[in-house]
């Protein structure tokens, strides 16, 4: 059977309500960075730094920007926190959606569903983007990192 | 993707015969999502204000409620800053026997007749209870700030 195609607003309310619950799996969080921003663009996000390596007791710091073709597009995301990761940008912190698995897969896996929908899953979510990343860095967790609580320039 | 009978129906006769003071228009690409537009009820700080609102009717509908949202900002106890609504038939009172028209007619009474005991804005909700001509003040003055077609940016 045919699975109704969510509208992108009505998808970013649910993402909003689920982060605003804290249903997510813990290690991340978000939400909107201006509580009137009625076509939801804007978001900010943590991501707890993984366990049992240099990103260990670390509260990284992130911003999420939902383009108009958002959830067919992948979200741009910079992280705010200094961090040294290979394909986060040392000068701004964009992550590049080459390094994170879902983000280099966003809009193949969107064009699957869209034929072949799984209703109850959300694959594609903020959310989901922040774990993935999450997991990039538990990969990299030997690497040596910036002072903790540091931020790019521009966001300092 | 085949829609239901029941929101082909449904589309039909909003166009065929649409509430005055309401439309309800589905996007070409999404049958099942909606622009909705609702004329401000008269004798109300809503007067003479056209509201923006999105609706989508989800898989289930109508086993549950459309989901809708104002889109253009709004003055009102039971509308908060996303432009999410406070109303029963939306949420726990929702009745597969309401449609669409009920929904939106339900909506534009909620204009004519705010409801500060069961806010979503609480910060709304209590200037209203506190000053309440203040509140219908503000209601009126963003009613022509926001919800007067010749300011709408779009």
């Amino acid at each position: 059977m045919a699975v109704a195609q969510v509208p992108r607003n009505f998808k970013l309310l649910a993402e909003l309500e689920k982060g605003e619950k804290g249903m997510g799996a813990g290690a991340c969080s978000y939400g909107l960075e201006d509580p009137e921003d009625i076509f939801m663009t804007h978001w900010r996000g943590t991501i707890w730094g993984p366990p049992h390596g240099n990103h260990e007791n670390r509260i990284y710091e992130l911003k999420m920007e939902c383009g108009d073709n958002y959830p067919q597009e992948p979200p741009t995301i910079h992280f705010v926190s200094q961090i040294n990761l290979p394909g986060v940008s040392t000068v701004d912190g964009e992550v590049d959606p080459n390094a994170v698995a879902i983000l280099r897969d966003w809009t193949k896996i969107s064009a699957e569903l869209s034929t072949n929908p799984r209703s109850k899953e959300d694959l594609l979510s903020l959310e989901t983007a922040l774990i993935s990343i999450r997991r990039y860095m538990e990969e990299n967790k030997k690497l040596p990192q910036p002072p903790e609580g540091s931020k790019y320039p521009m966001y300092d | 993707m085949a829609l239901p009978k029941r929101i082909i129906k449904e589309t039909e006769r909003l166009m065929n015969e649409p509430v005055p003071g309401i439309s309800a228009i589905p996007h070409e690409e999404n049958l099942r999502y909606f622009d909705v537009e609702i004329h401000g009820p008269s004798q109300s700080p809503y007067q003479d204000g056209i509201f923006k609102l999105e609706l989508f009717l989800p898989d289930d509908y109508p086993m549950t409620p459309p989901k809708i949202r104002f889109l253009t900002k709004i003055f009102h106890p039971n509308v908060d800053k996303l432009g999410r609504i406070c109303l029963d038939v939306l949420k726990n009172n929702w009745s597969p026997a309401l449609q669409i028209r009920t929904i939106l007619l339900s909506i534009q009474a909620l204009l004519g007749a705010p409801n500060p005991d069961d806010p979503l804005a609480p910060d709304v909700a209590k200037t209203w209870k506190e000053d309440e001509q203040a509140a219908i003040a503000t209601a009126t003055e963003w009613t022509k700030k926001y919800a007067t077609p010749t300011n709408q940016t779009d």
